[in-house]
Formats: C-alpha cells, structure tokens, sequence
C-alpha cells in the first residue's frame, strides 16, 4: 500500500518544491543573477542606428590580368542635394564590357501571364555577372565619401544616388523602333545625355534584349540607360558598396511601366513612397531618373501594383 | 474546507471505504483542486502583465485577467478530471458492459419474482450484488492491469496544456523579472534620447502616451519587453519555461500515473454505483413491464381504445 501512495505523494511534493523555487527567483535577488542585461541595449540600437559605411573593404576581384590598354579612364562630375560639385575617377575595363553585353545577350527569360515576372531572373543575373568589373566604381565612390568626410548613413545614400540621378536619361527599348525618343527623336541616336534629364531629346536605344534593360556596367560605360538600367545600377552599386537593404522595385507610375531604386531605412527623409516585403518592413522608393528626388519622395499621381524584383 | 467537491467528487458513494482510505481519497482530489487553483492564480498573474503592457488599465486587466483564469481553472477540471476512467481495470469489464453484473435476470427471465417485489427488496438484491462485486476485487491496488488511453486523446490533452503552460509562463517570467526588464528598457530609452533622437522605437515604444503614464513595464510594445526578456535570460528562458511546463502537467501526469487515483477506491466506488444504478432501474423496468404485461391481458383494450376515439 505504501509504495501505491509514493507516486502521488512524490509528484505532489514536486510540484510545491518547484512553486518555491520560482517565489526564490522573484524575492531572493537570484533573478538579478540570471538576467544578463550587457549588450541587449546595444543590440536594440544599433537596429535603429544607421550603420556607417565601410569605405575600408576590398571587393573581390577577377583573377584574370588586364592590360594596361584596356583600361579607359572616367569622370563623373555633378552636384548633390546641397549643391555642393563632386566627382569621381575611376577606370572600366572593354573585355569587361564584351562580356556583360554577351551575358544580356544571352539572357533568355522565362515569359508568363505576370508582365514582371520575367525581370528578376534578368536582373539578379546581370548584377552577379557585373558586380566585379564596377569595383572600380565602388572603390571610387568610397574613396570620395571617406575624403568628403561624410560618416552618416542617409548623406552617404544621397552622394551614390544624386551622381546616377545626374548622368541622365536615354530611352531604351526591347524591340526596333524607328523614332522611340522624345519628340520622335531617332533610335540611331543612342547617345548619352549631355544636360540631364528630359532635356537634351537625344533619342532613345532601341533593340535592347531582352526587356529594354541594359546592364550595369553598359550603363557605366555608355551612361545609356533609363528608368530600370539606372535602378538596378544604383542597386549594384550600393550592394556592393555594403548597403544590404537595397531592392530594384518595378510597377505602375501614371499608367505606364516603371522601375525605381528601394531602400529599407528606419528614419527616411520622406515616407510617402514605399512597398512592404512580406516580412513586414519597408523599402522606401527612391526616383533615380530626376536630378532632385529624394528617397520616399513623392513625384507621382499614380503609383500603383508594385513589388519587389530583386533584394 | 471539502476541496475535493470543486471536481465534482461525491463522498457519499464511499460509504464502504474505510475511514482512513476515504480521507486518504479526499485528500488526494483536494491537493488537485488545489494544484488547478495555483496554477488559474499563474494564469490570473500572467494575464494582468500581459493586459496591463496592452491596455495600461488596471481595471481591465483585472477583470480580463480574472475571467481568463477562471476559463483556465475549467478548462483544466475538463482535462483532467475527465482522464479518470476505470474501463481497463478489473472492475471494467462490468463498467463497459453494465448488464454482466445482472445477466441471470436477463437470462431467466422471472416474471412473477420480479412482479411482486417490494422497493425495499429490489435495494436489497442490487446492494448485495453491488458487495459481491466489490469483495470480486477486494486488493483493488494489486489488479495487474495497464492503465491504457487513446494516444490520440493523451497527445490533445498534452498539447491544450501545454500551449496554455508555454503562453502564461512568458507572462510570469516578466512578473518575475520586472525590474531587471525596466533598468533594460530605461537605458536603452537614454541612449536613444541620446545617440538617435528622431528614433521610431523611442517614440512609439519607449515614450508613454500623451497625458499617460507607463505602468508596469517602461514600454508599449509587448514584443520589444519580450524580446529583452528573451536575451536577457538566454538559455535561463528555456530552463524557467520547462519548470512552468511541469507544473502545468503536473495535474494531468498524476491523474495518468498514480494508481492512488485512477486505481483508486473513490474510482472503484464511482464504477460500482454506476453498476448499481443501471441495475436497479434494470429492475424497475422490469417490474413495470410485468405490470404493463398484466393489465394487457386482463383489460379489455379494444374496448378501451374505442372510448378514447369516442372522446377524442
């Protein structure tokens, strides 16, 4: 009978000796030992601390030589959001350009009922064949914002994207058209820009396969390019920079396609435009057509069914 | 106080029992009440904090938090109690089959016996099997039978409680490290005033209301004080949440282990009284159907119907 009455007796003794363990925890000061409070608040911060950038890492780079020859010079000259005059010299290589115009070539998308279903494999394909050859760029743009002394996270932003917002617009086109530019401006003419955006009509690209988008470094070396060409250049650009949370966003702006630079910020300068990713947080959008759109700024009447293509 | 009452066990049908296995009965069911009640107090705790980090009101997270544990408290009576079975005992081959206790009446069917007997008799021979019965399997205790359950069952029992253990025990864990959560939530309110003023978390997490005032913990956001509940405690969390668990199973490990309980007199005496009762009506029924029998056969029911069609 005795040893029937144990396991009762036991499980009951348990329970009260646990309850009194617990009441130890909250009134013998044993809860100040188990809880460790370093690093948590740091922890919390730096998600709200802007990270500074690394203008210190070294991007790896083709083991194959380049010679001397092949390599032409660059200077990008504008003026950022401050007005204050920039530039940046940096050195593109032609093999390099020979082979990001062959791997677009090459390019063959899947084509389905969704219009924007066939960008993202294009994208992400050209970004990983491109990111190399731009390290130049990259180094460039480092280089500069280290010299100019800027440390924060938005102005450092400002500096990459108000260089690509300044390079201009060229129409570029997937099929053959004979007067694609504005004001019925010729498709031989596929020059770029000389006075930024909308100004200079000087025609449009056309027969640019496949989805009218010409890769990152075609874009640094031709400076060629519109709404998706520059977006995804500024995508690369950034990333490669360090800039994690960036993203190509493709969709609707007053009624016809459109592609724009996404960038996840906790404190944007504005908040009007922005797309949620399934998980919850924001990629604000950024105009890098226009010469003086800042990120989350509004230009649009309409803005409509937009996504993320590639983050 | 008759603690045991609280689960709907009825000490009268221990009339047989010794005095000091009866108590011993009582004492047992009491300590369960008493472990539930604990146990809906957790609950009870648990769901102020919670409410109170959601609501800032004390009176609604009183009232939430009160009828939330009574829910609780039912719940786990439900659960429980309802896990108590003697169908796989010795004594539960008669509990399943009610009928086995009276076949010889069913067998030979004694019409006139049955017929003229009084009340008093027929308690008398359901009383009397009821004891045979019992003295069948009088070391109830020593049956050598496997309390045996739908796994089924035994995993929905498991999981009800202890998703209910795992949520309430998150509440208790912040009861009991409060100020540790606060020091936490106030420095990081200061370096952020500091370092990032135009902050969304300080703004809408760490600042009270306008015209309000925090009161329990410095923060608005529950998952923010659960999150530097979590990293603050580390792998403590996982230890303090298995203590939580086994307290919260305890009631139900009990109940399925010990054989105090389901092997027990009280559950015996519950098997038997219900075997008697299907017995007794058994016989009444059977009186009653004698009596319908002989009044078939002595009244005139053509007769009978005619009048009521007449007046109908």
């Amino acid at each position: 009978m005795l040893k029937n009455k144990k396991y009762f007796t036991k499980g009951q003794y348990l329970f009260w000796v646990l309850i009194l363990l617990l009441i130890s925890f909250a009134f013998f000061h044993l809860a100040d030992k188990m809880f460790k409070e370093e690093g948590i608040v740091e922890r919390i911060i730096d998600a709200e601390r802007p990270p500074l950038i690394d203008t210190t890492s070294i991007i790896e780079t083709d083991t194959t030589s380049k010679k001397k020859d092949d390599l032409i010079p660059f200077t990008w000259k504008w003026k950022d959001y401050k007005g204050i005059s920039r530039s940046i010299t940096f050195k593109l290589s032609k093999r390099d350009l020979i082979k990001s115009t062959n791997n677009r070539q090459n390019l063959n998308p899947e084509y389905s009922m969704d219009p924007w279903s066939a960008f993202p494999g294009v994208y992400s394909s050209m970004y990983i064949n491109d990111k190399k050859g731009l390290k130049s760029i990259v180094e460039a743009y480092k280089k500069e914002i280290k010299t100019a002394g800027i440390s924060n996270y938005q102005e450092s932003l400002d500096f990459v994207v108000s260089s690509i917002q300044a390079l201009g617009y060229t129409f570029v086109c997937d099929g053959k058209v004979a007067n694609c530019g504005r004001n019925g401006s010729p498709a031989e003419d596929c020059r770029p820009p000389q006075n930024g955006f909308f100004t200079d009509d000087l025609g449009c690209c056309d027969d640019v396969k496949p989805l009218g988008v010409y890769a990152p470094f075609e874009f640094a070396f031709y400076r060629t390019g519109d709404c998706d060409t520059k977006s995804l250049f500024a995508y690369t650009i950034l990333k490669e920079m360090g800039y994690n949370d960036v993203a190509v966003l493709i969709g609707n702006a007053n009624g016809g396609g459109h592609s724009m630079l996404g960038v996840k910020v906790a404190n944007p300068p504005f908040n009007k435009l922005f797309i949620r990713h399934n998980n919850g947080s924001k990629y604000y959008a950024w105009e890098v057509t226009q010469g003086d759109n800042k990120l989350g700024q509004n230009c649009w009447n309409a803005w409509n069914d937009w996504r993320i293509s590639i983050n | 106080m008759s603690w045991y009452k609280l689960v709907g066990i009825d000490d009268g049908i221990m009339k047989k029992v010794t005095d000091e296995d009866k108590n011993r009965q009582k004492f047992i069911f009491s300590m369960l009440v008493i472990m539930m009640i604990m146990i809906a107090l957790f609950v009870l705790i648990s769901s102020i904090i919670y409410l109170l980090i959601i609501f800032h009101s004390w009176t609604v997270a009183i009232c939430t938090g009160l009828f939330l544990s009574l829910v609780i408290f039912n719940l786990y009576r439900f659960l429980t109690i309802s896990a108590i079975n003697a169908e796989k005992s010795g004594i539960g081959q008669y509990q399943i089959k009610h009928e086995k206790q009276y076949h010889d009446f069913i067998d030979n069917f004694k019409i006139n016996e049955i017929a003229q007997m009084p009340e008093e008799a027929i308690r008398k021979i359901v009383n009397d099997r009821k004891d045979e019965l019992r003295e069948k399997f009088p070391e109830y205790y020593a049956n050598k039978y496997k309390i045996t359950t739908s796994i089924l069952t035994m995993a929905i029992r498991l999981s009800f409680l202890s998703i209910i253990a795992l949520v309430f025990s998150t509440g208790l864990e912040l009861f009991i490290f409060k100020s540790q959560v606060n020091e936490v939530l106030d420095a990081t309110a200061n370096t952020l005033r500091q370092e990032v003023p135009d902050s969304w978390i300080l703004k809408n997490m760490l600042t009270p209301q306008e015209g309000k005032e925090f009161t329990l913990f410095h923060c608005n956001s529950l998952l923010l004080i659960i999150n530097v509940l979590h990293a603050g405690l580390g792998y403590w969390k996982l230890i303090l949440d298995l203590i939580f668990l086994t307290i919260f199973l305890l009631p139900l490990i009990l109940i399925f282990k010990s054989k105090e309980i389901q092997k027990g007199y009280y559950v015996r005496e519950l098997a038997l009284h219900e075997i008697s009762i299907s017995f007794y009506h058994y016989l009444k029924t059977q009186k009653r159907c004698v009596e319908i029998l002989k009044q078939v056969t002595t009244e005139d029911l053509v007769e009978r119907f005619k009048k009521s069609a007449k007046y109908a």
